[in-house]
């Protein structure tokens, strides 16, 4: 009986190599992927525009968020953070400020609160601070770790 | 004499190019993720917001709550049937104000209770699990979708009451009402706040028959 050739077994084998680049190639992928849809989905800024409604005259807003304890002053150059108290009979200084320059600027301008889901309690009381000033108010409900940004609205 | 077949002789192939283009690939998935991210990461999602105007339209209201979207707008009945066994004639019964707080009437989507503190108010509470979330309000046959389909988008308006658990789904629904070209507005309740339905002895900041 003639001996087998054992040249096959001598061949070799290059299908780990494949087998080891493709799972590098789809973990990356996977990871790719997984980053992208983090950053377009749950993590995306909001960038809120406001709607023009060309029968009205439409104000500017100033975005503050709030989240039952602590209000965010949206500015161009830095975002403001100040610590509330609502029960308390007196606001801080640097808030009273705010409202200050906004009540000067209510003819043109408008405070618009991004109201976080821990802030939904005592919103109104902080809305009402405003009102009292005569600064108009509007209030948007968003998710507690969503990021927002102000966009310009298309002229 | 029998010749043995010369046995061909293993070269080891090398490495090295298998190794490279690895590398190569590597190195260029990398490069496309940090790309990626980098783009991603500065992604702003555009979002309109609807600007407050005045209306004649009269509201109909939903509840979000618990990442579900329930209909309030047919509340005169369950309130009319949390009604009836307290009243005779259209008056209070003589035990009104205990029967009335003791009571409880569950509907397929809420939770009214009696409360008499000050004013005679009904509290409406959402049925936990009940009702549509906001994934089905992407059906065409979602409730929600169905009511707003039967109400002229001139004449009413979606009014919602929002809690910190249904703040996903009041978009998902505001951004359906609004694509009808229906007006929306909204009120924001705090976890622990009931909506009060004041029926009798309802103070200046009495809600006289209105929700909240």
């Amino acid at each position: 009986m003639p001996e087998r050739d054992s040249g096959q077994e001598d061949h070799f084998n290059l299908l780990p190599f494949i087998a080891i680049l493709l799972c590098v190639l789809g973990t990356e992928l996977l990871v790719t992927m997984s980053m992208a849809t983090i950053s377009l989905g749950v993590g995306a800024v909001e960038g809120w525009v406001q709607d023009k409604d060309p029968a009205h005259a439409t104000k500017n807003p100033t975005l503050i968020e709030w989240d039952g304890k602590e209000a965010t002053v949206q500015r161009q150059d830095r975002d403001e953070k100040f610590p509330l108290a609502l029960d308390s009979k007196t606001l801080p200084p640097e808030f009273a400020v705010v409202i200050n320059e906004l009540a000067s600027r209510r003819e043109t301008d408008y405070a618009l609160f991004a109201v976080r889901p821990s802030g939904f309690e005592n919103y109104y009381r902080l809305a009402q601070m405003f009102k009292a000033r005569g600064i108009d108010v509007g209030d948007e409900p968003v998710e507690q770790g969503k990021k927002i940004r102000l966009k310009a609205s298309p002229r | 004499m029998i010749r043995r077949r010369a046995r061909p002789q293993f070269h080891e192939p090398s490495l090295v190019p298998m190794a490279d283009m690895l590398t190569n690939t590597v190195g260029v998935v990398l490069f496309i993720l940090i790309f990626t991210v980098l783009t991603a990461g500065a992604a702003v999602v555009t979002r309109r917001l609807p600007m407050e105007r005045s209306t004649k339209a009269t509201a109909v209201t939903f509840l979000c709550a618990s990442g579900r979207i329930i209909s309030m707008a047919d509340l005169d009945a369950p309130i009319k049937e949390f009604l009836s066994p307290l009243l005779k004639d259209g008056k209070p019964v003589d035990d009104f104000v205990t029967r009335f707080q003791s009571r409880k009437l569950e509907t397929d989507y809420l939770i009214l209770t009696g409360d008499v503190q000050g004013e005679v108010a009904i509290l409406v509470q959402p049925k936990p699990g009940s009702s549509e979330s906001a994934a089905d309000l992407n059906e065409s046959i979602a409730k929600f979708r169905t009511t707003l389909a039967g109400l002229d988008p001139h004449q009413k308006y979606a009014r919602f009451l929002v809690y910190p658990s249904g703040v996903t789904a009041f978009r998902s629904a505001r951004d359906i009402a609004s694509s009808g070209t229906f007006g929306t507005g909204w009120d924001l309740f705090g976890a622990s706040e009931p909506i009060r339905d004041c029926i009798g002895y309802c103070g200046p900041g009495g809600s006289g028959g209105t929700i909240k």
